[in-house]
């Protein structure tokens, strides 16, 4: 019994992980939505911070993240305009193009979810396990300057992207948990 | 071969021409056009004008391209010109605030903000502070809150940033400076130079078309605008105005002349005292100055139309075959006293005490005596070897019946008396008080300085407030107390950047000490999910601030943050300035109000016209001056008051008639109208000279008719044209000297000429 597991491991060890197939299936989809819960774990604090909300995607590049708890935030990016609505204040408008360093975070979020391995692998050198049916990818940036943001991106899945969790380089983390509505 | 000597002069001259033109520098800083100020408030703008950072500032754009590609452009040109050390500072957005000199910044947070008081400091608003944090962590926007949030609970930082990157109207496009509603990078360059030292401003040009096309442009153009960009245009816009209408005038002068003489070789001839007197022009006023003004050299260009009377004078009243000496003993004295007169008046404008007429004078001046020095000392041998002389004359009768006009001479008043009604009835003549509108430079030049000021937010000269002092700290201090009597205002100023000692030692007594912010952030965060280091960065950050000495402008650095701030505090002579502008339109009235010892109201383009107005006042006296001289010259000259009163007569005519005209025509006079009138009357007193010349044959007066009559077509062919020109300096001069001319010539024909005796009916 043993052996042929062993021999499976192996075979699933010595065959490249089918990256480029996985993208094709995440981006057959014209969008995708879901429902969202984030934890992120900050060195400063003693207990992770949990908000949870909406989350969906529309080709060609538009990402909806719409936050209902614990306070009302949407963070709207359509092409190349980032548009982040606390309530309180006024949108504060960001065009990516000045910032490539936010664009990267976006470009990592939007890349995933439409599976735009083009993308993703300019940012990233792009690493998977697993099977089409349960994957996971590590990401490493490749700009020095991405790099002093990002340590790590983890994205697992399997029909659906599942978990995206970022990793900055001082050890905190960002975790967001998508359940897809059909 | 009796030509050569001839062909060869003026092959000499033209090449001192060419050789003193590569010599001259253009400016077109009105300062250098402007006197010395008589208040502290016009001295101030004046020094500035010339060499404060407003001067020296080089606004650039880039379009034409895709925005990643302007932005890259625009970063490889910045670091470019960096690396030339020919610029104090080049800034193009691409340090913000997050390089070593935001650091700066930060480290110093608790000295420098405006958030710093003791109320910052309380449990209770570190408390509601932590609570925002906690917010602010769980947003989208934590990766910030982490950065700065966490050591700068208080916000410190927040509160002092916005002031110091001030470029509120500007987008962001790849980490570098956009206008805020179009594809156009901007770059804001600081040379080191002064902006009136050209050549200097012509090297930093050239580093940044260089660096321009280092960055592989491709579609993309380059947009600048400065001082040497100014000069260039100025020059450029003059000169081919010049050419094309020095072709077109050129060419009808060329068909005047030969129409009259029938020979190729007069114009020759004539050239030789024209060029000459051109280089001599430029040559003596670059001497005397250093530099020639854009409208000294755009008027000594146009000289060359006045000028050309001299040699046409000489020739035109030779006899054919006559030696060298004859004509000159005939005409001598009417064109020695003609010169004189020229060069009195001349000489007022040369020493009015207002540069740019000085140099208008200067110009003037030395091109009308070489013209006329080389017309009598060069050109004599030169004709007679080469045989000049107008054509036959034709039967004198048939010329002089034009004479019998002078019969009816009073009528002549009618004209006169009808201006003077009419120039009464238009309420005088109206004075043009803003100086921009004379400048040489072309409005689309202009027009584009101003949008890439408007777009970037650059210093312009408008209205602002000048604290003075004995020291950087005394003129902090003080903008302080004055921003506190303005109230909350949005300004710019040093002390919104950079506060005085006592106000940092204040801010010093205000924090809490190590135990007591330890106590007070534990009681503040009870219940809230922070570790107990999670402030350990803010905690000690304040402590250093209470340890540390105030933050001066040295500490600042010559980086960015330097560039930001030098230009609203910096040192002149040994006393330190720092200027206060206001932002919104109420502004003004409120900063005047705050005006005192120490602190000087300026409103630079208001002072800017009143310099002119009292300059120009002071010039026209100058002018009046000069024209007494001249009228005593005459009186010398011609020892006779009757005639001399007929010459003022017909002089004077003709300028009342051509104020009179130009007001007609919706012209406001300005400084250059007077200049060129003083022209028009040296022009007129050369008619008036041949025509008082008594006791002479018919032959002799018919060629004074018909070579004054040829001088008179010159001139009207060479100004009329200039009056249809886009540069309204040249329109200015060029009208004003078409009508003058013209009014002069007819004047001077029927006041100051022989009058034939009534035919009696037989």
């Amino acid at each position: 019994m043993a052996l042929p597991a062993a021999a499976a491991l192996q075979a699933r060890a010595q065959a490249p992980f089918p990256l480029a197939e996985l993208m094709a299936r995440l981006a057959q989809p014209a969008s995708r939505s879901g429902s969202f819960v984030e934890d992120k774990t900050i060195g400063a604090l003693t207990t992770p911070l949990q908000s949870t909300g909406r989350l969906s995607y529309a080709k060609p590049s538009r990402l909806e993240k719409l936050t209902s708890f614990p306070q009302q935030e949407s963070l709207v990016v359509d092409g190349n305009r980032l548009i982040i609505n606390g309530g309180a204040e006024p949108p504060r408008v960001v065009e990516l193009d000045g910032q490539p360093e936010l664009r990267a975070l976006v470009d990592t979020i939007r890349g995933a979810l439409s599976g735009d391995l083009t993308l993703l692998q300019r940012l990233y050198d792009v690493a998977g396990t697993g099977t089409l049916a349960d994957w996971h990818l590590v990401l490493h940036p490749r700009d020095p300057a991405i790099a002093k943001l990002v340590r790590e991106v983890d994205i697992d899945g399997g029909a659906d992207v599942r978990m995206i969790r970022t990793i900055s380089p001082n050890g905190d983390t960002d975790t967001l948990r998508i359940t897809p509505t059909p | 071969m009796k030509r050569a000597p001839l062909l060869l002069a003026l092959a000499v001259c033209v090449a001192i021409t060419v050789a003193a033109f590569s010599r001259v520098t253009v400016s077109t800083d009105m300062a250098a056009f402007l006197p010395a100020g008589r208040t502290a408030a016009s001295r101030f703008m004046l020094r500035e004008l010339q060499s404060g950072s407003v001067a020296s500032l080089i606004l650039l754009g880039i379009e034409g391209a895709p925005p990643q590609e302007l932005a890259r452009i625009s970063t490889a040109m910045a670091d470019q010109l960096d690396r030339t050390g020919l610029f104090a500072a080049v800034a193009n957005g691409r340090q913000g605030l997050d390089g070593p000199e935001g650091r700066l910044l930060f480290a110093d947070r608790y000295l420098l903000s405006p958030g710093v008081d003791a109320a910052a400091f309380t449990t209770d608003a570190l408390r509601a502070d932590l609570q925002r944090l906690l917010l602010q962590l769980q947003s989208s926007a934590s990766p910030l809150a982490v950065q700065f949030g966490l050591p700068d609970p208080v916000g410190a930082f927040a509160a002092m940033a916005p002031a110091w990157i001030g470029t509120a109207r500007l987008r962001s496009v790849g980490g570098v400076w956009f206008a805020a509603d179009r594809d156009r990078a901007l770059l804001l360059a600081t040379t080191r130079a002064g902006g009136m030292d050209i050549a200097a401003q012509d090297t930093a040009d050239a580093a940044i078309r260089q660096a321009f096309a280092a960055a592989n442009p491709g579609s993309a153009r380059l947009l600048a605008s400065g001082p040497a960009e100014f000069a260039r245009a100025a020059a450029a816009s003059i000169r081919s105005d010049i050419r094309l209408l020095s072709i077109v005038s050129g060419v009808l002068v060329t068909a005047l002349l030969l129409w009259r003489f029938r020979s190729l070789t007069v114009l020759a001839a004539i050239a030789v005292p024209v060029t000459l007197s051109v280089a001599a022009a430029a040559l003596a006023v670059q001497a005397a100055y250093g530099f020639v003004h854009g409208i000294a050299l755009g008027f000594g260009m146009t000289m060359l139309g006045v000028t050309v009377d001299y040699p046409v004078l000489l020739i035109g009243h030779r006899k054919f075959g006559e030696p060298a000496g004859g004509t000159l003993r005939r005409i001598g004295p009417a064109f020695a006293l003609a010169v004189l007169c020229a060069s009195l008046g001349l000489s007022g404008m040369a020493f009015a005490g207002f540069p740019g007429i000085s140099q208008l004078g200067l110009f003037a001046l030395a091109g009308v005596v070489a013209a006329a020095l080389a017309t009598v000392l060069l050109l004599p041998p030169l004709i007679v070897r080469a045989n000049l002389a107008p054509v036959s004359a034709g039967d004198p009768a048939r010329t002089l019946r034009v004479e019998a006009l002078r019969r009816y001479r009073a009528w002549g008043l009618l004209p006169v008396a009808l201006a003077a009604a009419g120039l009464l009835a238009m309420g005088g003549p109206h004075w043009e008080g803003d100086i921009a509108n004379l400048s040489p430079v072309p409005q689309a030049a202009r027009d584009l300085d101003a949008a890439l000021r408007q777009e970037i937010g650059a210093p312009d000269l408008g209205p602002v407030l000048v604290i003075e002092g004995a020291t950087a700290e005394v003129v902090l201090a003080r903008q302080e107390a004055a921003l506190a009597r303005l109230g909350p205002a949005k300004v710019e100023a040093a002390a919104r950047l950079l506060s005085s000692a006592a106000v940092q030692r204040q801010r010093q007594a205000d924090l809490p000490d190590a135990a007591t912010l330890h106590d007070r952030l534990a009681a503040a965060s009870a219940g809230l999910p922070f570790r107990p280091d999670a402030f350990d960065a803010f905690a000690s950050a304040v402590a250093a601030a209470r340890g540390a000495s105030p933050v001066t402008l040295a500490d600042l650095g010559d980086g960015a943050l330097a560039a930001r701030i030098r230009p609203l505090l910096f040192e002149r002579a040994g006393r330190w300035y720092g200027p206060i502008a206001g932002l919104s339109p109420q502004d003004p009235a409120r900063l005047q109000a705050l005006a005192g010892q120490d602190a000087l109201f300026l409103d630079m383009h208001a002072e800017t016209n009143a310099i002119v107005a009292s300059g120009a006042e002071r010039a026209g006296w100058w002018l009046a001056g000069g024209a007494v001289a001249a009228v005593a010259a005459l009186l010398a000259g011609l020892r006779s008051v009757r005639m001399v009163g007929r010459i003022v007569l017909a002089i004077g005519a003709a300028v009342l008639v051509t104020v009179a005209c130009l007001t007609a025509l919706g012209q406001r006079l300005s400084l250059i109208h007077l200049v060129a009138l003083q022209l028009t009357v040296g022009v007129g007193i050369d008619y008036a000279l041949f025509y008082a010349r008594r006791k002479l044959d018919a032959e002799e007066r018919a060629r004074t008719l018909r070579t004054l009559v040829t001088c008179n077509v010159m001139t009207l062919l060479t100004f009329g044209l200039l009056a249809t020109c886009q540069t309204p300096l040249l329109q200015a001069i060029g009208l004003t000297v078409a009508i003058g001319a013209v009014a002069a010539m007819g004047f001077s024909f029927l006041f100051v000429g022989w009058r034939p005796p009534a035919v009696r009916p037989s």
